[in-house]
Order: C-alpha cells, then sequence, then structure tokens
C-alpha cells in the first residue's frame, strides 16, 4: 500500500532519515516526540515537500506519479492544516462533491450530526476538537483505500479522542484492504488501535514492531547495581542508568522471567519504551 | 479544478457584505458624478483583487500543504486561480458596462458609441493585466511579502519611466510626439495588438505562475 525506501530530506538543523511500510489492511502508528520527523514524513509522503534520497511507493507506483484518481484513494488529515476557516460545513460538502467522485454526502452530513458539528457556522469559530473531528470526517467521507493521520486527536477531550478512534476500527472493519498511517504523541491512542508501531527520534526509526508483540514480548527490567552485573545482556536493547541502579528495556521479557525469578520486570507500555529507545545507551 | 472554483466562489460568497458595499458605492456615483468610465474601472479593477484575496485565504493558517494533499495538482489549482479571475472580472465588468451603456442610452451620449467600446475593453484589459502581474507575485511572495513585492515593482516603473523622461529631455528627444505620431498612423494595428495582448500575457504570467508553485515546499 505504501512505503518508504531510504528517504532522507536534510534541512539545516534536522535530517529525515526514514524507511517503513503500510500494510494492506493494516493501522501502522508513527510515535515519537515533537519536533521528531512525524510531520516532514506524512509531507514526503504526500509529495508537498522535495526529498534529497530514496523513494516513496503509494499504490504501487512513485508517490510523486500519482494520478487524480489514485489522490481519490487517500484521505487525510493534517495536524497544521486543512480547509480555510473562513468556509462553513455545507461550503466543504460542496467542495468534496466536486473533488471525490465517491464522496458519500449522506455519511458526511451523519457524522457532522453524530458530532454535533453546525453545519452554516464558519470553522474558525469552531473549538479546536470541533475542528479536528471535521478534518477526520472529510477524509473518511469519500471511501477512500489509505488514511493518512497526523496528530488525529490533537486538541481532543478523552471521550471525544474515544470516540473518533471508535470511528476508525468501524472504517477499517467496513472496508477490508483498507490501510491507515496514523501518528500521535499520545501512546494509549495507538496502544488500543494500531497493528504496527513505528518510533522515530531525531529523524530516524529507533524501532518498528508489532503491537501485540511490543506489549506482550517488551518488558522493563528494574535492576541494583549488583543484579545488573550478573545479568545476562544478551536480550537487552537499551539500558538507563537510575539513582537505585539500572533500568533495561527487552524484547524477551519471557527469558527472564523463567531465569531471574527474583528480578522486578514490568509490562512494557510504549511510553516506556519510548523513553528507554530514545534516552537509553 | 471544479471544486477549487466553487471554494473560491464559497470565500467569495462570504464577502458578500463587501461586495453589497460596492455595489451601492457604484450605483451611488453612477447617479451623482454621472461618470460611466469611473462605475466601469471602479467595479472591475476593486473585483480583480478578490482573486489576491482568495490567494490569502489559502495562504492563510498554512492552508496549502491540506489544498495538494486532496486531489488537485499545483497546475490545475493555478490553472483554477486564472480561471476564477477571469470569470469574476468578466461578469463585474459586463454587469457595470450594460448598466453604464443602459445609463447613458437614456441620458444621452457623450461619447461615440465606437470610443465608448474601446474605453470599456480597455478597462477589461486592465484588470487581466493586473491579475496577470499580482497571481505570480502573490504566490512567490505570499499575502503580506507580496503587497510589499507588489508596491516595490510600481516604484521601480515609476522610476524607470522618470528616468526615461529625463534622459529623452537630455538627448532632446520628444517621446510624447513620437507616440502620437505612431498612434495616429498605426491606431488600428496597435488597438488590434493590445487587443490580442492577453492572449500572449495570460499564459506567460501563468506558465511563471506554475512554475513558482512546483518549486514550492509546504
Amino acid at each position: 500500500m505504501l512505503k518508504l525506501t531510504e528517504v532522507e530530506k536534510r534541512y539545516d538543523r534536522f535530517t529525515l532519515h526514514c524507511s517503513m511500510e503500510v500494510k494492506p489492511g493494516y493501522i501502522t502508528g508513527l510515535i515519537g516526540k515533537n519536533g521528531a520527523g512525524k510531520s516532514t514524513t506524512f509531507k514526503a509522503i504526500l509529495n508537498l515537500i522535495n526529498m534529497d534520497k530514496g523513494t516513496i511507493s503509494l499504490f504501487d507506483k512513485n508517490h510523486s506519479d500519482l494520478s487524480l484518481e489514485d489522490k481519490e484513494q487517500l484521505g487525510v488529515v493534517l495536524s497544521d492544516s486543512g480547509f480555510s476557516e473562513y468556509l462553513v460545513i455545507n461550503d466543504i460538502a460542496k467542495i468534496m462533491k466536486s473533488l471525490y467522485q465517491h464522496f458519500d454526502e449522506a455519511k458526511f452530513a451523519k457524522l457532522c450530526k453524530t458530532f454535533e458539528l453546525p453545519k452554516n457556522k464558519k470553522i474558525k469559530e469552531f473549538s479546536s476538537g470541533m475542528k479536528a473531528k471535521l478534518k477526520v470526517i472529510c477524509a473518511m467521507s469519500h471511501h477512500a483505500k489509505l488514511l493518512i493521520l497526523d496528530e488525529p486527536t490533537a486538541g481532543l477531550d478523552v471521550i471525544a479522542r474515544d470516540e473518533l478512534l471508535d470511528m476508525l476500527r468501524q472504517y477499517m472493519e467496513e472496508k477490508e484492504e483498507t490501510s491507515i498511517l496514523i501518528s500521535s504523541h499520545i501512546s494509549s491512542d495507538l496502544e488500543g488501535l494500531c497493528d504496527d508501531i513505528y518510533m522515530i527520534d531525531e529523524g530516524n526509526i529507533v524501532l518498528h514492531e508489532e503491537i501485540d508483540t511490543l506489549l506482550n514480548e517488551y518488558g522493563i527490567l528494574k535492576l541494583e547495581e549488583e543484579q545488573y552485573r550478573e545479568l545476562e545482556k544478551k536480550y537487552i536493547l537499551k539500558t538507563l542508568k537510575e539513582n537505585y541502579g539500572y533500568r533495561c528495556l527487552t524484547n524477551q521479557k519471557q527469558y527472564y522471567l523463567d531465569n531471574y525469578p527474583k528480578l522486578v520486570i514490568e509490562k512494557g507500555s510504549i511510553d516506556d519504551v519510548i523513553m528507554l529507545m530514545v534516552r537509553g545507551d | 479544478m471544479k471544486g477549487l472554483l466553487i471554494k473560491d466562489l464559497c470565500l467569495l460568497k462570504g464577502q458578500r457584505n463587501f461586495f453589497l458595499i460596492i455595489l451601492l458605492f457604484a450605483v451611488v456615483t453612477l447617479f451623482t458624478s454621472m461618470d460611466p468610465v469611473f462605475i466601469v474601472s471602479y467595479s472591475t479593477i476593486i473585483i480583480s483583487m478578490f482573486t489576491m484575496s482568495t490567494l490569502s485565504y489559502d495562504e492563510y493558517d498554512n492552508g496549502y500543504p491540506y489544498l495538494f494533499s486532496l486531489p488537485v495538482t499545483r497546475k490545475s489549482y493555478v490553472m483554477g486561480k486564472y480561471i476564477f479571475a477571469l470569470l469574476i472580472c468578466g461578469v463585474t465588468w459586463l454587469a457595470a458596462a450594460l448598466l453604464s451603456t443602459v445609463y447613458q442610452s437614456i441620458q444621452g451620449f457623450d461619447r461615440s458609441m465606437l470610443s465608448w467600446l474601446f474605453t470599456i475593453i480597455a478597462i477589461y484589459l486592465a484588470s487581466i493585466y493586473i491579475n496577470a502581474f499580482m497571481i505570480p507575485l502573490q504566490l512567490k511572495f505570499g499575502g503580506e511579502k507580496g503587497k510589499i513585492a507588489v508596491f516595490g515593482v510600481f516604484v521601480i516603473i515609476v522610476v524607470a519611466c522618470f528616468a526615461f523622461h529625463q534622459l529623452c529631455q537630455i538627448i532632446g528627444f520628444d517621446w510624447m510626439e513620437f507616440l502620437n505620431q505612431i498612434l495616429e498612423t498605426n491606431k488600428y494595428l496597435l488597438l488590434g495588438m493590445i487587443g490580442i495582448s492577453p492572449i500572449i500575457i495570460l499564459p506567460i504570467s501563468y506558465k511563471i505562475s506554475v512554475m513558482i508553485l512546483n518549486k514550492k515546499e509546504f
């Protein structure tokens, strides 16, 4: 569906170096702190910036060779960009109807009603949560094969985030072979939604893993100095010095559970994994 | 492109109050100053600024990245702007020209029909030149810097004209006389050339605009 191979984009103080893949039927998450390179990756995919190196293949074509019909198969949410805020929802419905052959006007209207978005109020008068919901509704209203969602839950409260994530799950259930690439800095959003996840830090992909593997096989070992010295470090990915000793990230939690029954081993949350992958040695 | 035109028309609709003020001012001026040339030129030139206004709306709040992630090419975006400009200027010009012509036919023409026709055609051409000049500038420099760039270009033109005039005086060349002679002897040829000039100027302006937009990163 989407494949980035050795994509490189150089700025004065930042370089993106990224390879990743979104498979058909997958929800793939891209997680990283602000400024890690998530939005640059999305912009490269959407051909909004020129790459210095690498290739991006979208629907088995080079991403710069997409036809308008191909672009209709994309549903996009960008964190810092959208329709002019001087438009109203009724205007957007008309525009979308003209842009997309398969625009589902009834679905668009239904979702706007569900989320209580006023049809004749200028978007600039919407709350940030309402704006975020509208962006996602636009992306989901024309039967896109691939949703590219950059921080779609930004600015939403917990309940609205949950509703929106449910919408995405439902979208995937309705359409087989549909894929989603979603970025967020809120790890819990991705934990319950994604099939696999890429972690990005300072422009580099530092980890790619299936979410089930990440949650079941990754673990955090909390060790005193002596325990650390005696530990088999073959399956330790990263180590971080703490006041009490060491905190270690492993992708073979079961090995340590079986062989070191006295150790404190915690289930690795995405936040813990990111923190150790980024800050650990 | 149809979607982009609808977007721009929706943005224009949002400024309907401004539109009504322009219309009201035009009608009031027609019945007070009774200068039909002013009505046509004022309405057409003012409305040609709306295309720049839609460019500013697109740029405002970083709207370009989202626009170009829709089924829209940079070429069709630029083409849409030119069509929009020709459309709104054309409709406004036609309405103002018809209103003024009707008004004059009731009040009695103070000039020949041919002279009136040339005048109003020149006004429409002026609106085309303004758009052909302003669209690439605004795409290149954006809303705020674009205004400075336009001002800068006008200053350069004024300074160049002044320098040319001074130079002609120094070398003793009466350029006004020379121009008048050309106008007298080649009147119809010149009018024809001016008439067809948009066919040359618009494609050049469009190509430059596409080049500018293709180079941009969002």
